[in-house]
C-alpha cells in the first residue's frame, strides 16, 4: 500500500521530499503521517459525496421511501396487541426490507464511479493528488452515510409508531432490525460500488445491479432450497448457502432474534447449522468490506 | 442559498444521530422494563372434586339400622336391600357389597377403607348400590388381576364424592350398565414408572350407559379408559399428569363434553371408534413424547367441535380417520395445529381458529386436499384475506400447508429459506392461482375474523388464563380457571357466527 501510494502521489509534494519519504517508508512516524493523509483524503471525498447526495435529494427520497413503506406496514398489518405485536411487525418489516433496502442501495450506488466518468468528474479527480482507491473508499463512505441515515430516519419513524402502539417491551427486536437493515444496505452499496468500478458504461452498471438484486433477493434462495431438497447435505453447506447471500444473512439474523410465534421457529433450525448471531453479523460485515476492498484494488485497472 | 444547503446537510446528519441515540436509549429511559417472555403458563384449576372427603385415623365403627359393627365387612354383610351402612373412621379391610339397593355412606367425620396393598379394596356386586363420601386406598398392584380401588360388578351403581388413592386401577367397571360416577377424585401412583405400569383412573370394560362427571383424575395411566363401551357421557372432568387423559378403544357413540386434560401425553386419544362426540373440551400442554391435544386414529363419523386445544405439541393429530367433522375448535399456540396423515379423508374442517401455532397444518401427503366444501372455512392468523362481499369470508383461498411447508417438513433445514421473498412468491402463487395445484391443504373460504375470542377467554370453555405476560389487559389471555359452569358459551358463539351476514 505504501509503495504504490508513494508512486502515485508524487504530484503533490516536491520530488525531493517525496524521495525522502520513500526512504523513510519504514519509519513509524512517516507511516503514521501517510495514514493520516489517507484518512484525510477519504474523508474529503466522503464529505463531498455526502453533500452531493443530500443536495441531489437522494437523502430525502430514500428517507421518504423508507418512512412511507415502514408506516404502511404498521398501519395496515393485523390487529395483534401486546409485545407480540412488535415482533410480528418486525418480522413483516424484515420481509419488506429484504426487497427494499438492497434495491435502494443498488440504485444509490450503481453510478458511484462509472457515472462520475460520464460527467467528466472522474478525469478531474484522478488528476488530483489522490489515489484512486481513496476516491472509491470515500465515495462508498459518503453514500453510505446517506443510505444509513435514510434507513435510520425512515424506519425510525416506524419505530416511533411501534412504541406508540405496542410499548417498548420488545424494543430490542426492533433495534436489531434497524442495525441489520443499515448493515445489509451497506453490503449492497458495497456491491454496487464494485459493479460501478468494473462497469464500462453506466447502463452496464445499472443492468448488473438489477441482476444482482434479482439474484440475491429472488433466485439465490430458490436455488438454495432446491439444492437442499435435492441432495442430502451436511449442515455446513446450509451455513455456506446462507452466508453466501447478504439478504439471507439479514433475514436470518433478524428473524432468529424473534420469538417462536413471529419468527417461525427459526432458532431451532439455526441451532443445528451452527450459525450464531455473531457469525451472521460477521458475515454481513464481510459483505460490506470485501466488495469495497476489491473495488479499491480494481479501480487502478480502470482505463481512463 | 448555500447557507440553506449546508443547513440541510447538517440537519440530516443531526436528525439521524438523534434518532439513532433515541432508538438505542429507549429501553434505558423507560427504565428497562424487562420484556416478559411470551411463555404461556396456563393455570388449570385443581382440587375441585371430592374436596370434603377425609381419611380419619380413629378405629372404624359401622352402623346399619341402629346396629353397630366393628368391621365394615360384617356391617355390609348384615345390610338388607334398601338399608344404609354408615362407616365412621378407619377400616383396614377389603369388602364386597353383595346385596342390592344398599347405600354405603361415610359419617360426618369421614371414613377410609385401606386395602393394605392387596387385591380389590371395595367390590360392588349388588345392583343399584350407592357409595358416598368414602376414601378408598391401598389396592394391590397386579394390573392383570384388575386390582382396583373400587371394582364395580353390579348394574346401576352410583359412586359419589369418593376419593381413591394409592391403587392400581381407580374404578373398574366390569360389564355393568348405568353406572354414575360423580365428584370423584382419583390419584394414581405417581412414583410408578413407566406410566404404563400404572392402572387407569376409571376403566370401562363393556360398560354402557355410564355417566362420569365432575371428577378429577391425576397421575394414572389413562384418566378414563373405554373398551367396548357405548352410550357413555363423560362431562366436566379434569385429568392431569397422566399418559392419556381420555382413551377410547372400540367404543362407539359416546359423548365427551366440557372436560379439561392438561399436562398429559395425549389429552384425548380417540382410537378405533365411530360416532363419537367430542365437544367443548380443553386440552392444554399435552406435550411430552407423543404430545397430542386430541388424537383421532381410525375414527369414523365423529364430531370434534368447539374444543380449545392450547400449547400442545400437536394440537390435533389425525391418523387414518374418515368422514369426521373438525369444527369450531380453537387451536392456539401448538407446535403443529393439525397434523393429518395416513389417508384421512372426507373431513370437514371449518370454523376453527388457528392462532399462534408454529405450524398451522402439517400433512405429509402428495395430493391436494380441500377440507371444507362448505360456505365457510377457518380463521388462520397470518393468512392473506380479501373480503369484497363483506360476508366475513375471504375470496382468496389460503394454503396453510403447501409446497413450501411440504419441503420444510421433508427437509427441516429448508426452514432457513422458507421466509425468503422467493417463497413468498411461491405461496402467493399457490394462494392466488388455482392452476398451481401442489400437494397440501387448501382452505377455499378462509374467515376474515376469528370465530373465537381467545384474548379474554370468553370463547374458551372454562376459560384458560395466560399468565406471565408483561402487562395490560389487552393481552391474549387464555386462562384456565376451570369454572365448571359455562359449557354453552362456545356453542352459542359458534351459532351466532353462522347467522352473521
Amino acid at each position: 500500500m505504501t509503495d504504490t501510494s508513494a508512486a502515485e502521489s508524487t504530484v503533490e509534494d516536491d520530488p525531493l521530499a517525496q524521495h525522502a519519504a520513500q526512504h523513510a517508508a519504514h519509519d513509524g512516524r512517516s507511516r503514521g503521517a501517510d495514514r493520516r493523509r489517507v484518512v484525510r483524503h477519504v474523508r474529503a471525498v466522503a464529505a463531498t459525496e455526502y453533500r452531493l447526495a443530500v443536495r441531489g435529494r437522494w437523502a430525502l427520497a430514500l428517507t421518504g421511501l423508507f418512512t412511507l413503506f415502514g408506516a404502511m406496514i404498521v398501519t395496515f398489518s393485523g390487529s395483534t396487541v401486546g409485545p407480540d405485536g412488535t415482533e410480528r411487525i418486525v418480522a413483516s418489516l424484515t420481509s419488506l426490507a429484504t426487497y427494499l433496502v438492497p434495491l435502494a442501495a443498488l440504485a444509490l450506488g450503481y453510478d458511484a464511479i462509472v457515472g462520475r466518468e460520464a460527467e467528466g468528474w472522474l478525469a478531474v479527480v484522478f488528476s488530483l493528488p489522490i489515489r484512486r482507491g481513496e476516491f472509491v473508499a470515500g465515495t462508498y463512505l459518503g453514500r453510505l452515510v446517506v443510505l444509513a441515515g435514510a434507513t435510520v430516519l425512515g424506519f425510525g419513524f416506524t419505530g416511533f409508531l411501534l412504541v406508540r402502539e405496542f410499548g417498548v417491551a420488545r424494543w430490542g427486536a426492533f433495534v436489531t432490525f434497524l442495525v441489520a437493515a443499515v448493515a445489509v444496505g451497506a453490503a449492497f452499496l458495497a456491491i454496487a460500488v464494485l459493479l460501478s468500478t468494473v462497469a464500462r458504461e453506466k447502463t452496464h452498471a445499472l443492468g448488473l445491479s438489477l441482476l444482482v438484486w434479482v439474484w440475491f433477493v429472488l433466485v439465490h434462495d430458490l436455488l438454495a432450497l432446491g439444492v437442499i431438497a435435492a441432495f442430502t447435505l451436511p449442515d455446513t453447506v446450509l451455513s455456506v448457502l446462507v452466508v453466501a447471500n447478504p439478504a439471507s444473512v439479514f433475514r436470518v439474523l433478524v428473524l432468529s432474534g424473534l420469538g417462536t410465534a413471529a419468527g417461525g421457529g427459526f432458532t431451532a433450525v439455526l441451532a443445528d447449522t451452527g450459525l450464531s448471531a455473531a457469525i451472521l453479523a460477521a458475515a454481513l460485515l464481510a459483505w460490506c468490506v470485501a466488495p469495497v476492498v476489491l473495488a479499491v484494488r480494481l479501480v487502478d485497472r480502470r482505463r481512463l | 442559498m448555500s447557507d440553506n444547503r449546508s443547513w440541510v446537510e447538517a440537519g440530516f446528519l443531526i436528525a439521524v444521530c438523534v434518532v439513532a441515540v433515541v432508538a438505542l436509549a429507549v429501553p434505558l429511559v423507560v427504565g428497562g422494563s424487562s420484556p416478559a417472555e411470551p411463555t404461556a403458563t396456563i393455570a388449570v384449576e385443581t382440587d375441585v372434586a371430592a374436596t370434603g372427603v377425609t381419611a380419619p385415623e380413629s378405629a372404624g365403627s359401622a352402623t346399619v339400622d341402629g346396629e353397630t359393627y366393628d368391621t365394615a365387612r360384617s356391617a355390609v354383610a348384615a345390610a338388607e336391600p334398601g338399608q344404609t351402612v354408615v362407616l365412621d373412621g378407619r377400616f383396614d379391610e377389603r369388602i364386597t357389597v353383595s346385596a342390592d339397593d344398599v347405600s354405603l355412606v361415610a359419617a360426618d367425620g369421614g371414613a377410609v377403607l385401606d386395602g393394605g396393598g392387596e387385591g380389590r379394596v371395595l367390590t360392588v356386586d349388588g345392583d343399584n348400590v350407592t357409595v358416598t363420601g368414602l376414601w378408598v386406598r391401598g389396592s394391590g398392584s397386579d394390573l392383570g388381576a384388575e386390582d382396583a380401588g373400587v371394582f364395580v360388578a353390579g348394574n346401576e351403581a352410583r359412586i359419589e364424592t369418593v376419593r381413591v388413592t394409592d391403587s392400581a386401577y381407580g374404578i373398574w367397571l366390569d360389564s355393568v350398565d348405568g353406572t354414575v360416577i360423580e365428584d370423584v377424585r382419583i390419584d394414581g401412583r405417581e412414583h410408578v414408572f413407566p406410566v404404563t405400569e400404572r392402572g387407569n383412573g376409571v376403566h370401562l370394560y363393556e360398560s354402557g350407559g355410564t355417566v362420569i362427571r365432575d371428577s378429577e383424575i391425576v397421575a394414572v395411566r389413562d384418566g378414563i379408559y373405554f373398551s367396548w363401551s357405548t352410550g357413555v357421557l363423560a362431562a366436566n372432568n379434569t385429568i392431569r399428569d397422566s399418559r392419556y387423559g381420555v382413551h377410547y378403544m372400540y367404543s362407539d357413540h359416546n359423548r365427551l363434553v366440557d372436560n379439561v386434560a392438561a399436562d398429559n401425553g395425549v389429552g384425548y386419544a380417540l382410537m378405533v371408534s365411530e360416532g363419537l362426540t367430542v365437544a367443548n373440551n380443553t386440552a392444554v400442554r399435552n406435550d411430552d413424547t407423543s404430545g397430542h391435544g386430541i388424537l383421532a386414529k381410525d375414527i369414523e363419523r365423529s364430531k370434534i367441535t368447539g374444543n380449545a386445544v392450547v400449547d400442545n405439541a400437536n394440537g390435533l393429530y389425525v391418523y387414518n380417520a374418515q368422514d369426521n367433522d373438525l369444527t369450531d375448535n380453537l387451536v392456539f399456540g401448538n407446535d403443529v395445529g393439525i397434523h393429518s396423515s395416513a389417508g384421512s379423508e372426507g373431513q370437514l374442517v371449518a370454523g376453527n381458529t388457528f392462532v399462534a401455532n408454529a405450524h398451522a397444518v402439517s400433512t405429509p401427503r402428495n395430493s391436494l386436499v380441500s377440507w371444507n366444501d362448505t360456505d365457510r372455512g377457518n380463521y388462520w392468523s397470518g393468512a392473506r384475506t380479501v373480503d369484497r362481499t363483506g360476508d366475513g369470508v375471504s375470496e382468496i383461498r389460503h394454503r396453510p400447508s403447501g409446497l413450501v411447508e411440504h419441503l420444510v417438513a421433508e427437509h427441516p433445514q429448508a426452514a432457513v429459506f422458507a421466509n425468503s421473498p422467493s417463497f413468498e412468491a411461491v405461496r402467493l402463487a399457490e394462494d392466488s392461482f388455482p392452476v398451481i395445484e401442489s400437494p397440501g391443504v387448501v382452505d377455499r373460504r378462509p374467515l376474515v375474523d376469528p370465530p373465537h375470542d381467545w384474548r379474554n377467554g370468553t370463547g374458551v370453555t372454562r376459560g384458560i388464563e395466560r399468565e406471565g405476560r408483561a402487562d395490560t389487559s389487552t393481552e391474549p389471555t387464555l386462562a384456565g380457571s376451570a369454572e365448571p359452569s359455562e359449557p354453552a358459551e362456545l356453542a352459542e358463539s359458534a351459532e351466532s357466527e353462522d347467522h352473521e351476514p
